[in-house]
C-alpha cells in the first residue's frame, strides 16, 4: 500500500479534510487512477497543480514511477524559481 | 547513491571562469551588442498613467515620420487566451499578451501601448511623441491592503477570488486566497508560555539586474524567424513567444546573449514578441533596448507585502503554535508569490500546529516577475523577527531557540512533504561556533542572526558532450550561465572522464542545437543540468571503452575507464598499455565516428536548501543612518561543485538582501507614477556600503545527486531582511517591522 499524503488546502478541496490515506498501487500511473476513483476529479487536479515527492525525492513531471509496498507520495504545488 | 562516499579530483576545485576573459575584456555579447545589415531600432511608448482605459491610439503621423517603417499596437497581436505550459510554469497567456502590450486598458505607469521601428533610435524617439492615445483616466490603487477593500478600484471587471466559499458574485483585485494547515493552532497556543504577533511590511523591490532587456528579432520571408536576447532561458522565450503569436515552436529559433543579471526577472519576455511582430512587418531584423527607466517602470518587481505572524512558545523554547497571513502584490495582473511564500514560511522549524493564509492581490503597478527565492524573504523577515523577539523575551540564545525547533530529516514540511538529509542544523551549529558570533560588538553596534529555506527544484535538462579528434572535448549546455554554470559543468565532465578541466571547452546552445531545457532559475541548473552532463559523459565513457576494447580485440567488460585513459579490468584481459583519450579519439573515424553524449533528462530529487546568517551592523543615532559592519552568510551547499561560485551567490544574495532591508523601495506620485524609476533615486547596495560578507559553505550531500548538489542561487537572499533588521531592533530598542529601514524610518524608532 502506498500513503499519500496530501496538504490541507487540497484535503478540504477534495477528500472531506482528510490528509492521509492509503492505497494499492504499485506505480504513480496506478496510483492516480485509484486517486480518481475514490476521490472524482482529484487526480487530474493534482497532475496538472502538483509535484509530487515520493519518499523525499521531488519529481516534477510524474507519470509511471515505481512505488515500493510503504511508498509515501506527498502532492506539492508547483513552484518556479527565480 | 550517497555522493559523501565519492572521491574527487576535480569537483571543488576552483578553476578560471570560463567566460571571464571574454567578459574582462568586453568582447562578451550582451543582448543589445549584436548588429546585423539593415537593423531596425525600435522603441516603446508606454503609458503615463496608472490605470486608463484606452480609447483609441491614432499612428498615423507617427507613420509618417521619414525614417519610421512601421509602429504596432495591441491589434497586431493575436487574441489569445487561457493557460498554457510554457517552459516549467504554466502561464497565462492572455495576461501575458496584455503586458507585452496594453490591450483594453492600461494598468500601470509605464505599461507599453504601442511600439515603433525606425531607421534610428531617435528618429523612434520622435516617432513615439506623434502616437496620439486617447485614454480615459481612471482611479488608480497601489497599496495591497487598499487594493483589498470593496470600494477599490477594479483592475479586472472579470476577476473573481479563487478558493473561497462561496464563489464571490462580485469581481475584486484579490485573485486567489490560499491556505495550509497542519494540527491545532487554538490548542497549540493555549499551549504556548508566551506569545508574540505582529504586522510587518515589505517594499516592492526590483531585481536590479545590471543589463536592460533587449532583444533583436529577424522575420524572414519563408517564416522561419530569429531572436537573440539575454534571458534565463532561451526555450522560455521561445515558447511564450511563439503561442503569443500563434507560430510553430520550429520557426523560432532564439539564441541566448550573454547575460548581465537576472535574479528572476528574465524569466518572461516584454521586448521579444515586440521586436519580431515589427520585424514581421518592416521585412528587416529589429533591435530593442529598454532604458533603465522602462526597466524600473515596465518590467517586474518583486511583491511588497503585508505580513501577520503570531508565534507561541514554551519558556523551554519550544514553539507550540504558528499562524501567518500574507497579502501579496501581484502587480497589475495575477501571479504574486502568494503560494510559495506561504509554503516556504515555516519550513525550517519542526511545528506541530500551524497555519498560514495567503492572498495575491493585483493594483497598479508593473506586473511582479520571479525574484530569487520568490516569496519567501518576506515571510522569514517575519518569522525571524518574532522568533528573534520570542527569544529575547524568555531569555535564550537565538541560535539555540532555532536548534531546538529545527526541521530535520524526516521533519514533515507544512506543505506536505517529508525532509530527506537536510543541513539546516549543521548551519545553525556552524553560525554558533563562528568567531563573528561571540566578536565584542563597538557602540552603537548590534548583532542578529536570521535563517531561511528554499525548495530548489530540478526538471527537464538536456546536455551534449563532443569528443573531438585531439582529445579535446566540447560541452553543449542548454541553459544561460547566470551564477557561474559553465565552470561547474566543465568539472563535472572532467570528473567524468578523467581528463583535465582545461581539455574541456563549453558553450550554451540555442533552441535549434540542443533539447529543450527548463530556465535558469529554481537554483536548478548545476544540479540538474549537471546530471545531464554526468550522464552524456558517462555515454562518452562507454564509447571510450568500447572503442578501446575494439582496438585491444578484447570483451567491453575487460576495460575500465580511469584516469582518462582505457585501462584493462584485469591482468586476466591481456597486457596493455592505458589508451588515452586522446589516443583513441585520433582514431575516432576508423571506430565507427565521432564519440558523443547527449542526455536528455527530467531532473528529480532536487535538495533543499538551508542557510543561517550572522549580521552586525551600526546606526548612526544622529542620522538614522544604518550601516552594515560585519556580515558571514553559512549555506548547506550539499557539494560545492566550484566554491568560489558559491561564495559568490552566497555573497550576492546578501548583497540584494540588505538593499531590500535598508533602502529599496517604489516611490509613486498621487498619480500613481513612478517617481524614482533610476538607480540615483532607487538606491541598490555597491561594493562601498556593504563591508566584505564572509561565507562557511557546509556540506551535506543531497542523496539524489551523483556528486550531492544542492542548488544554492536562492536561499541567500532569504535571511537577510530579517538579520538586518533584528539587528537594528537591538540598537534602538524598538522592533522594526517595516522596510527598507530608510533614515526617516530608522530616526522615527529612536525617537520613539
Amino acid at each position: 500500500m502506498a500513503r499519500v499524503v496530501l496538504s490541507s488546502d487540497v484535503a478540504e478541496k477534495f477528500t472531506d479534510r482528510l490528509r492521509e490515506f492509503d492505497l494499492e498501487a504499485d506505480n504513480m500511473r496506478a496510483l492516480m487512477r485509484a486517486i480518481d476513483t475514490r476521490y472524482e476529479g482529484l487526480a487530474p487536479f493534482l497532475e496538472e497543480h502538483m509535484f509530487v515527492v515520493i519518499d523525499g525525492e521531488m519529481i516534477q513531471d510524474q507519470f509511471l514511477e515505481p512505488l515500493e509496498p510503504n511508498s509515501e507520495v506527498c502532492f506539492m504545488p508547483k513552484l518556479k524559481g527565480g | 547513491m550517497g555522493a559523501e562516499q565519492i572521491e574527487t579530483k576535480w569537483i571543488g576545485k576552483r578553476i578560471v571562469r570560463p567566460d571571464g576573459v571574454d567578459k574582462v575584456t568586453g568582447r562578451a555579447n550582451f543582448g543589445a551588442d549584436l548588429r546585423l545589415p539593415g537593423m531596425l531600432e525600435a522603441k516603446i511608448l508606454r503609458s503615463p498613467h496608472a490605470h486608463a482605459r484606452i480609447k483609441s491610439i491614432d499612428t498615423s503621423k507617427a507613420e509618417a515620420l521619414p525614417g519610421v517603417l512601421s509602429v504596432v499596437t495591441a491589434k497586431d497581436f493575436p487574441e489569445v487566451s487561457g493557460m498554457a505550459d510554457a517552459g516549467e510554469a504554466q502561464v497565462n497567456f492572455a495576461d501575458l499578451s496584455r503586458n507585452v502590450m496594453a490591450r483594453e486598458k492600461a494598468l500601470y505607469d509605464g505599461h507599453a501601448v504601442a511600439a515603433v521601428a525606425a531607421t534610428s533610435a531617435s528618429i523612434a524617439t520622435e516617432a513615439l511623441s506623434l502616437i496620439e492615445v486617447e485614454y480615459e483616466v481612471l482611479p488608480h490603487v497601489i497599496d495591497v491592503e487598499e487594493a483589498m477593500k470593496p470600494d477599490a478600484p477594479l483592475l479586472h471587471d472579470d476577476l473573481f477570488t479563487k478558493n473561497v466559499d462561496p464563489k464571490p458574485d462580485k469581481p475584486s483585485n484579490v485573485a486567489q486566497r490560499l491556505e495550509f494547515g497542519a494540527g491545532d493552532i487554538d490548542k497549540g497556543f493555549g499551549e504556548a508560555d508566551v506569545i508574540v504577533e505582529r504586522t510587518f511590511r515589505t517594499a516592492a523591490t526590483h531585481q536590479g539586474y545590471i543589463e536592460p532587456h533587449a532583444a533583436v528579432a529577424e522575420w524572414t520571408e519563408d517564416g522561419q524567424s530569429r531572436i537573440w536576447c539575454s534571458s534565463q532561458g532561451q526555450f522560455a522565450v521561445r515558447d511564450m513567444t511563439t503561442t503569443l503569436l500563434g507560430i510553430d515552436h520550429a520557426n523560432l529559433k532564439v539564441t541566448p546573449a550573454e547575460i548581465g543579471g537576472g535574479f528572476g526577472g528574465k524569466t518572461t519576455i516584454y521586448l521579444e514578441p515586440v521586436a519580431l511582430l515589427l520585424s514581421r512587418k518592416t521585412g528587416r531584423p529589429v533591435r530593442a533596448v529598454m532604458s533603465r527607466e522602462e526597466v524600473f517602470r515596465g518590467s517586474g518587481p518583486t511583491s511588497g507585502s503585508v505580513v501577520r505572524t503570531k508565534i507561541g512558545m514554551r519558556n523551554s523554547g519550544e514553539i507550540t503554535a504558528a499562524e501567518l497571513g500574507l497579502k501579496y502584490e501581484a502587480g497589475a495582473f495575477p501571479g504574486s508569490p502568494a503560494m510559495a511564500g506561504c509554503m516556504t514560511a515555516f519550513a525550517c522549524y519542526d511545528i506541530e500546529n500551524a497555519k498560514v493564509v495567503g492572498y495575491d492581490v493585483v493594483s497598479n503597478r508593473a506586473k511582479c516577475a520571479a525574484y530569487r527565492a520568490p516569496g519567501a524573504p518576506m515571510t522569514a523577515f517575519a518569522v525571524e523577527s518574532v522568533l528573534d523577539e520570542l527569544a529575547e523575551k524568555i531569555g535564550v540564545d537565538p541560535i539555540d531557540l532555532r536548534l531546538k525547533n529545527a526541521a530535520k530529516e524526516g521533519t514533515r514540511a507544512l506543505y506536505g512533504a517529508k525532509f530527506k538529509q537536510i543541513g539546516f542544523e549543521e548551519t545553525l551549529k556552524a553560525a554558533k561556533d563562528h568567531p563573528h558570533y561571540s566578536a565584542p560588538l563597538g557602540p552603537n553596534q548590534g548583532r542578529a542572526i536570521a535563517c531561511g529555506f528554499w525548495f530548489n527544484i530540478g526538471g527537464e535538462s538536456t546536455a551534449n558532450v563532443n569528443v573531438n579528434m585531439d582529445g579535446t572535448v566540447t560541452v553543449v549546455s542548454p541553459n544561460p550561465d547566470i551564477g557561474g554554470s559553465r565552470a561547474s559543468m566543465v568539472l563535472m565532465a572532467a570528473e567524468v572522464l578523467g581528463i583535465n578541466p582545461d581539455r574541456i571547452r563549453i558553450t550554451i546552445g540555442d533552441t535549434a542545437s540542443i533539447g529543450y531545457s527548463g530556465l535558469t532559475g529554481g537554483s536548478r541548473v548545476t544540479f540538474a543540468v549537471g546530471m545531464a552532463v554526468v550522464d552524456a559523459s558517462k555515454q562518452v565513457v562507454t564509447q571510450l571503452c568500447e572503442r578501446a576494447a575494439q582496438i585491444w580485440e578484447v570483451d567491453v567488460e575487460g576495460v575500465e575507464w580511469r584516469d582518462g585513459a582505457a585501462h584493462p579490468a584485469s591482468s586476466n584481459v591481456g597486457d596493455f598499455d592505458p589508451l588515452s583519450l586522446e589516443k583513441i579519439a585520433a582514431q575516432s573515424a576508423k571506430l565507427g565516428g565521432t564519440i558523443t553524449g547527449a542526455a536528455a533528462i527530467n531532473a528529480r530529487g532536487a535538495g533543499p536548501g538551508f542557510a543561517t546568517h550572522i549580521c552586525d551592523v551600526e546606526v548612526d543615532k544622529g542620522t538614522g543612518r544604518v550601516d552594515v559592519v560585519r556580515y558571514t552568510a553559512i549555506q548547506d551547499a550539499g557539494r560545492a561543485i566550484h566554491p568560489g561560485y558559491v561564495e559568490g551567490q552566497m555573497q550576492g544574495g546578501v548583497a540584494q538582501g540588505v538593499g531590500w532591508a535598508l533602502n529599496e523601495e517604489y516611490i509613486f506620485d498621487d498619480k500613481g507614477r513612478l517617481e524614482n524609476p533610476g538607480f540615483l533615486d532607487y538606491r541598490m547596495p555597491v561594493t562601498s556600503d556593504l563591508p566584505m560578507i564572509d561565507t562557511q559553505i557546509i556540506e551535506v550531500p543531497n542523496p539524489f545527486h551523483p556528486y550531492g548538489v544542492r542548488g544554492v542561487g536562492e536561499v541567500p537572499i532569504v535571511p537577510p531582511l530579517a538579520a538586518v533588521a533584528s539587528a537594528v531592533s537591538q540598537v534602538v530598542g524598538k522592533r522594526m517591522d517595516q522596510l527598507p529601514l530608510s533614515p526617516p524610518r530608522v530616526l522615527d524608532a529612536i525617537d520613539g
